[in-house]
């Protein structure tokens, strides 16, 4: 194992000199916790460099501020404020559109289940008021069904235990047909809402459908 | 009318690092706490920046300042290093001279304080003294108060500033190596008090043998004999904890 030659060592310590003081080494510096060995090589630099002597009355007008400031009242608000913005209360708003995201999850789901159903020409109910298509999510939070009525009409119905949907606009769409509805209460049950298709409008090809949120 | 309030916390690594545990878990009390406690220090690098930066509201300058503290309690790797200040300032520092008032100007600054920096290494080296502001002001070009804006902001806060291509700029000087720092230390502690004496007079302050021999009381050889043998010692710690030993 070898030692540092005399010179090397000769040309680090010329040189270590002119090193600027890490903040770590100048912040105990300036709280009197470094030995007298490092207290006197950081002077030798602060002997010479103008920006780690600005460096240090810097820090200690830090330490001051730490120490000695008052806040206001002003500054209390202003704190409350930044808080605030830094984790925003939930407003109305937000909630409304995280009920509005999960039911569009859910209509996803439910288009999927008439797409594949109805992806073959448009079918006829085996007599009046014949229930043609129905959809209830896993959870049963979303129930869904298509009632081929007497007149030819189609009624699609949309049922759900789910109050917090209470006002949620839906845009349905089938072929040439749109509409737009909105989950109305029923009661303590649960919201609902229902579209008539007319016959006239009814589409030829039934797997032509959109479902939105709005 | 405004009422004061006496903080009622006090500022330590331990009390930070406490809180910065809390807030990271989601409790948003230890953040009001954190932002109580610090509040004098942000509005110090605010004061000290505006008067640097006079054409930006010292309001904006403080709500830019704040969310980059924030931000810099939200992002502290608490487990890495507990020095939490240091973090927060570069935070802070990110948040102003990217705001859009700021940013305009920034090559600007940061021109002048690369200047600065460049021409400090180099009359440091050259008058083995501290340069004067005049001096500087001569070897930059730049005029005295462009200078002390520089010397102002250098102090506060490093300019952060990113090449046209994204990656950073490396700072224009060269900060201690801390483990070199404990090393030299340490290998300094081996010796007599008159042996480090020797040696930080000799490389630290360019004195002359026959010098120190005249503050010391003995004669130029002995000074020479004392700094060879220091150097000798010194050495050995060098190769058994250094780089090239370990």
């Amino acid at each position: 194992m070898g030692e540092m030659e005399p010179e090397d060592l000769e040309k680090l310590l010329k040189s270590a000199k002119f090193r600027h003081i890490s903040e770590a080494t100048l912040v105990s510096y300036r709280d009197s916790q470094l030995d007298e060995i490092a207290v006197a090589l950081a002077d030798a630099h602060l002997r010479l460099c103008l920006i780690c002597e600005r460096r240090l009355t810097f820090l200690r007008k830090e330490a001051e501020a730490l120490e000695s400031y008052v806040l206001t009242d002003e500054d209390r608000a202003s704190i409350e404020q930044l808080i605030r913005q830094a984790k925003p209360e939930r407003r109305a708003t937000d909630y409304i559109s995280t009920q509005r995201e999960r039911l569009a999850a859910y209509i996803n789901e439910l288009v999927t289940a008439w797409t594949i159903l109805f992806s073959k020409p448009a079918m006829r109910g085996a007599g009046d008021g014949d229930e043609v298509w129905r959809y209830e999510s896993k959870d049963g939070l979303l129930t869904a069904w298509a009632i081929l009525e007497s007149d030819a009409s189609l009624t699609v119905h949309f049922s759900s235990p789910e109050l917090a949907w209470e006002g949620a606009r839906i845009r349905f769409r089938l072929g040439p047909f749109s509409k737009e509805v909105t989950l109305q209460r029923e009661g303590d049950s649960g919201v609902a809402a229902k579209i008539k298709i007319p016959r006239r409008q009814r589409a030829k090809k039934m797997g032509d459908i959109s479902i939105e949120v709005v | 009318m405004e009422a004061e309030h006496k903080n009622k916390s006090r500022c330590t690594v331990e009390a930070d690092l406490a809180l910065l545990r809390r807030y990271q878990s989601a409790d948003q009390e230890a953040l009001g706490v954190l932002l109580e406690v610090h509040y004098g220090l942000i509005k110090a690098w605010v004061h000290e920046l505006s008067e640097n930066l006079p054409w930006v509201d010292r309001d904006d300058i403080l709500q830019l300042a704040s969310l980059g503290f924030i931000e810099a309690a939200k992002t502290f790797e608490v487990l890495r290093s507990p020095y939490f200040h240091w973090w927060a300032k570069k935070r802070v520092s990110w948040a102003i001279y990217n705001s859009p008032d700021v940013r305009l100007v920034k090559r600007t600054l940061y021109g002048n304080y690369s200047d600065v920096i460049e021409a400090q290494e180099k009359l440091m080296q050259r008058f083995d003294r501290k340069p004067t502001i005049e001096e500087l002001s001569e070897e930059t070009k730049l005029s005295v108060k462009q200078v002390e804006n520089a010397l102002n902001v250098i102090a506060v806060f490093a300019l952060q500033l990113e090449a046209e291509d994204g990656k950073p700029i490396e700072e224009p000087y060269q900060i201690e190596d801390p483990y070199e720092s404990q090393l030299i230390i340490k290998a300094l502690k081996q010796l007599s008090s008159d042996e480090v004496k020797i040696i930080i007079l000799s490389y630290y302050y360019g004195y002359k043998d026959r010098e120190i021999a005249e503050k010391l009381g003995r004669s130029e050889d002995a000074i020479k004999m004392a700094r060879t043998r220091a150097l000798k010692k010194s050495g050995k710690i060098f190769g058994r904890d250094g780089r090239d030993g370990t």
